[in-house]
């Protein structure tokens, strides 16, 4: 009789578990994260795999003459600092401006790449570079400055 | 008797917890309503460089998009090479779905702007949760892709280097005959959510 009774509720013990699982999950993933850094006390460090990453607002973006190359001002109201995320269709050689700050030049070819960040407390500008090798630029987008 | 009230717990359990994953759902996919109620011109101006215009708009969702428009005059179409949020840096500007952006038109040398200019907003594009920035728009753009072209399996990654770093798109699976380069256009295509638009003005630059 109790065989029955448990092999009835198994199916509602699986969901019920199912759905606490995966409900904590979600929770997880929307807790809030403490940021690095804040202000000044960001300039050139490293945003990715923190919350200056995951929650930044894309604050202006820009393309290039041939249609393709596009440069993203990324602003992190957690982090209140700017950085640079340029992208292209397919793997080239790359680089992230933070205008009068800091140039990250890839060293290898890569389909988007980032740089540091630098204080959001003021306006900061960037743009981005496509070029054939490191350093070689002959594509460029306009600055975006937020 | 006894069984009862544990049974009754593990329904209800089951109610709340698929409750809760439907509302999730749904507030996932409101990406996909993609209508607009309004677009408001506020403000245009020409420079010998570039044509600006201020436009806000009712978006489709929270999600971060942005306006693609053209200008036509003459024979003269132009697209706007560069958009502006506005108000990026307060707080909570994700949470409003009416958001303002300023777009630039850039101009030819000695291309001159006289008369009417008509503007047209084509299209609002966004990032499919967080697009390839994120592992939850990597997961969405690999089950988006698996729609669209089926066999195309890929995964990123980006790598931290010194002052930044990089990332790029491997393809685990191709059917035969396709190109990365191809591949590749098409999980940039999967990634990206866009919201067409059927909205003109007259702009007059002849003051």
């Amino acid at each position: 009789m109790n065989r029955l009774i448990w092999k009835r509720r198994l199916p509602l013990i699986f969901l019920s578990l199912l759905t606490i699982i995966i409900g904590f999950g979600r929770t997880r993933s929307v807790q809030a994260v403490d940021p690095p850094c804040t202000g000044s006390g960001c300039n050139y460090v490293d945003p990715y795999n923190t919350v200056c990453w995951s929650n930044a607002v894309i604050a202006g973006s820009a393309v290039a003459s041939d249609v393709i190359t596009t440069n993203r001002n990324m602003y992190s109201g957690d982090c209140i600092a700017n950085y640079s995320y340029t992208k292209y269709s397919t793997y080239t050689y790359l680089a992230a401006e933070t205008v009068g700050v800091y140039t990250y030049e890839a060293p290898q070819t890569y389909v988007w790449v980032y740089n540091t960040m630098w204080d959001g407390s003021g306006v900061v500008c960037t743009r981005g570079h496509k070029g054939t090798a490191p350093g070689v630029y002959n594509i460029s987008t306009s600055q975006i400055c937020r | 008797m006894k069984t009862k009230i544990p049974t009754f717990l593990l329904v209800a359990v089951c109610v709340m917890g698929l409750s809760v994953l439907y509302l999730t759902t749904i507030s996932a996919s409101a990406d996909s309503s993609q209508k607009i109620t309004s677009v408001e011109l506020i403000s245009y101006d020409a420079n010998p460089a570039f044509v600006t215009t201020e436009l806000c708009i009712d978006l489709p969702s929270k999600a971060q998009w942005f306006p693609y428009a053209e200008l036509s005059f003459g024979q003269t179409k132009i697209t706007n090479t560069s958009i502006l949020l506005v108000g990026a840096k307060q707080p909570g500007i994700l949470d409003q779905q009416n958001r303002c952006y300023i777009l630039n038109f850039p101009l030819q040398e000695n291309q001159e702007l006289h008369g009417q200019a008509i503007l047209t907003l084509l299209t609002l594009k966004a990032d499919l949760e967080g697009g390839l920035m994120t592992d939850a728009g990597v997961l969405a753009t690999q089950k988006q892709l698996a729609q669209t072209h089926p066999g195309v399996e890929f995964t990123t990654f980006t790598e931290s280097g010194t002052g930044g770093g990089g990332g790029g798109i491997k393809f685990t699976a191709l059917p035969k005959g396709v190109t990365e380069d191809q591949a590749m256009a098409w999980v940039w295509e999967a990634s990206e959510i866009t919201a067409q638009v059927d909205w003109s003005v007259k702009l007059d630059f002849s003051k």
